[in-house]
């Protein structure tokens, strides 16, 4: 028996499916800051962090 | 900051952190609790994710619970962790400071006002102060690097699931990528470097999940707000242009009402998502006008989840809306609707259970292995669903539509409070014989909560008892889900099995406040 998925068709532009990366919460945080090291993170209080 | 997280990693190294401990955190949306996090991560621990304004009692559970060995906190929570700290396993605690994350000028400014009303902390105190703790780190050198797998467990958040009782939800790494995949699959306007107010707290699925994971592991960038008001939050979204904010319903209703909205633009915003509670089709209507009148080319699209799948499984989507429709499933999500605790599933348009299934499924109840067996149940489909204890239907193109709450419980501006530990916690008073409590309308926070007491024999209903039982609340309840108001009875109503008919009372209340508004 498989499973009915009505909103199939529905989605738009949404994929049904994605690969997920398989690491811990901090690689996944990593891996993103190595590609754009010099994008800000977070902003706190008016004060920015890379 | 991943430099910050690697220094806060190695000074957890420094003082024993292993791989598997639960390190609890019971901090407002700073940086230090942003670093503490991702370390904990780093090193292979839990992160145990509190509210810090919970109730001293609260702690103590919370520390014993997740058997946590080490808590950061702020500096103005300090006393209500050393007051239970003896009670638990808990080896250190680290007090970190607002101030000491703040750019100069702003911070001289906080310690005029905020800063000085914070009760000092004794020279001698048993704790480590965040910024000698982040000095440990030089003498860890090698191997503080845990390697770690989508499938080990990363975080406990709290929730009281579908029976009230208070319980830590076990979620892994893969549940918050994934979430953080989805999400941004969910909004294809996404672009890194897009802001997003993270004013949801760290310890909610929305805030640690939505606002920050998913932001800080796809390249957003996120506006940390520690603390604030429908009139704080207005202004950041428009100081800081963001592209994304998040709120509960009764937020975006006193948005309406701001004067200081007048004329502000709004156009940079690409995403405005509500959840936590039903966003009614007359709010829908009126915040989406609200959007139009300044310059946004966008409307505000609810969504659905529960903590059990970390926070949000399904989102309307952009291009299609329907009337009181929660949306569409996320990628690899699943939703089905069956006859209520079975595995019979109900014809599209029959209301009925809500169940979910997919990558953000939670792992277990921490310490719980019944609850988990009855919530999270593998069926013939060969998938793991989890019974949320919501009542909704789905129609034909898949549109979930949520029809309320088969559980006991009361929301209070965003917060889930289950009436069933409040009244626990009431009933363990030596003056109290039974209690119940009601959620009463509000204006602004949709429902607050009512105290009904009857008292033991012999002790007297006045303002006294009261007093001292508000005062016992205060110390083990915590503020948002804290009584406005006890009323004594001599009896309690009951219900043919013998229970105390909270229904009952919920009618007496409301038609009192029906008469008061007419008389």
């Amino acid at each position: 028996m498989s499973v009915k998925t009505p909103w199939k068709d529905y989605i738009g532009d949404v994929p049904f499916t994605l690969d997920y990366f398989e690491g811990s919460m901090f690689e996944a945080v990593e891996k993103i800051a190595d590609k754009y090291p010099n994008n800000i993170a977070f902003d706190f209080m008016g004060k920015p962090t890379t | 900051m991943v430099q910050d997280i690697e220094t806060c990693a190695k000074a957890l190294k420094t003082i024993g952190i292993r791989a598997g401990d639960k390190i609890t955190i019971a901090m407002p949306n700073c940086p230090q609790a942003i670093y503490m996090f991702y370390a904990v991560n780093l090193v292979g621990g839990i992160a145990n994710m509190i509210h810090p304004l919970s109730a001293e009692k609260e702690i103590e559970f919370y520390l014993n619970e997740s058997e946590s060995v080490t808590a950061i906190t702020l500096d103005q929570f300090y006393h209500k962790f050393e007051r239970v700290r003896q009670n638990t396993k808990v080896v250190n605690v680290i007090i970190a400071s607002i101030k000491d994350a703040l750019s100069k000028p702003i911070k001289a400014g906080y310690m005029l006002t905020e800063g000085r009303k914070i009760e000092k902390i004794p020279e001698d105190a048993p704790i480590i102060r965040w910024n000698d703790f982040m000095k440990m780190s030089k003498h860890c050198f090698y191997n503080y690097k845990v390697k770690r797998t989508g499938e080990d467990p990363a975080v406990i958040l709290y929730s009281g699931g579908t029976t009230g009782t208070t319980k830590g939800i076990v979620l892994t790494n893969r549940n918050f990528n994934a979430l953080g995949q989805q999400v941004i699959a969910a909004n294809q306007m996404f672009r890194p470097g897009d802001k997003m107010l993270a004013a949801m707290p760290l310890f909610h699925g929305f805030g640690l999940g939505v606002c920050v994971h998913t932001m800080l592991s796809q390249g957003g960038r996120c506006i940390l707000v520690p603390r604030f008001t429908p009139e704080s939050y207005s202004k950041l979204i428009v100081k800081h242009r963001c592209n994304f904010i998040a709120g509960v319903p009764t937020l975006y209703e006193a948005l309406l009402r701001l004067p200081s909205m007048d004329g502000a633009d709004l156009s940079c915003l690409k995403g405005v998502f509500s959840g936590g509670d039903s966003l009614s089709i007359e709010l829908k209507k009126k915040f989406d006008k609200f959007l139009y009148d300044h310059k946004a080319s966008i409307q505000v699209r609810e969504g659905y989840g529960t903590t059990e799948t970390v926070t949000a499984c399904c989102l309307t989507p952009v291009h299609m809306f329907k009337e009181g429709s929660i949306g569409l499933p996320f990628p690899n999500t699943f939703i089905k609707i069956v006859a209520p605790g079975t595995e019979e599933e109900l014809p599209y348009g029959q209301e009925g259970e809500i169940l979910l299934s997919g990558p953000t499924l939670m792992k277990e109840y921490m310490n719980h292995p019944e609850e988990t067996a009855q919530t999270l149940r593998t069926h013939a489909d060969g998938l793991t669903w989890v019974y949320t204890g919501d009542l909704g239907t789905m129609d034909e193109q898949g549109f979930v539509y949520f029809k309320g709450r088969a559980k006991r419980m009361i929301i209070s501006s965003g917060y889930n409070i289950y009436p069933g530990q409040l009244e626990n916690i009431l009933d363990a008073h030596e003056k109290v014989q039974m209690s119940c409590i009601i959620g009463v309308p509000d204006a602004l926070k949709i429902q607050k909560v009512k105290a009904f007491v009857m008292l033991k024999p012999g002790i007297e209903a006045n303002e006294d008892t009261k007093a001292e039982l508000m005062a016992y609340c205060r110390k083990n309840i915590a503020k948002y889900a804290l009584p406005y108001d006890i009323e004594f009875r001599a009896q309690l109503p009951k219900t043919l099995v013998g229970k105390v008919a909270y229904r009952i009372l919920e009618t007496e209340e409301l038609e009192k406040l029906s008469q008061e508004k007419t008389g």
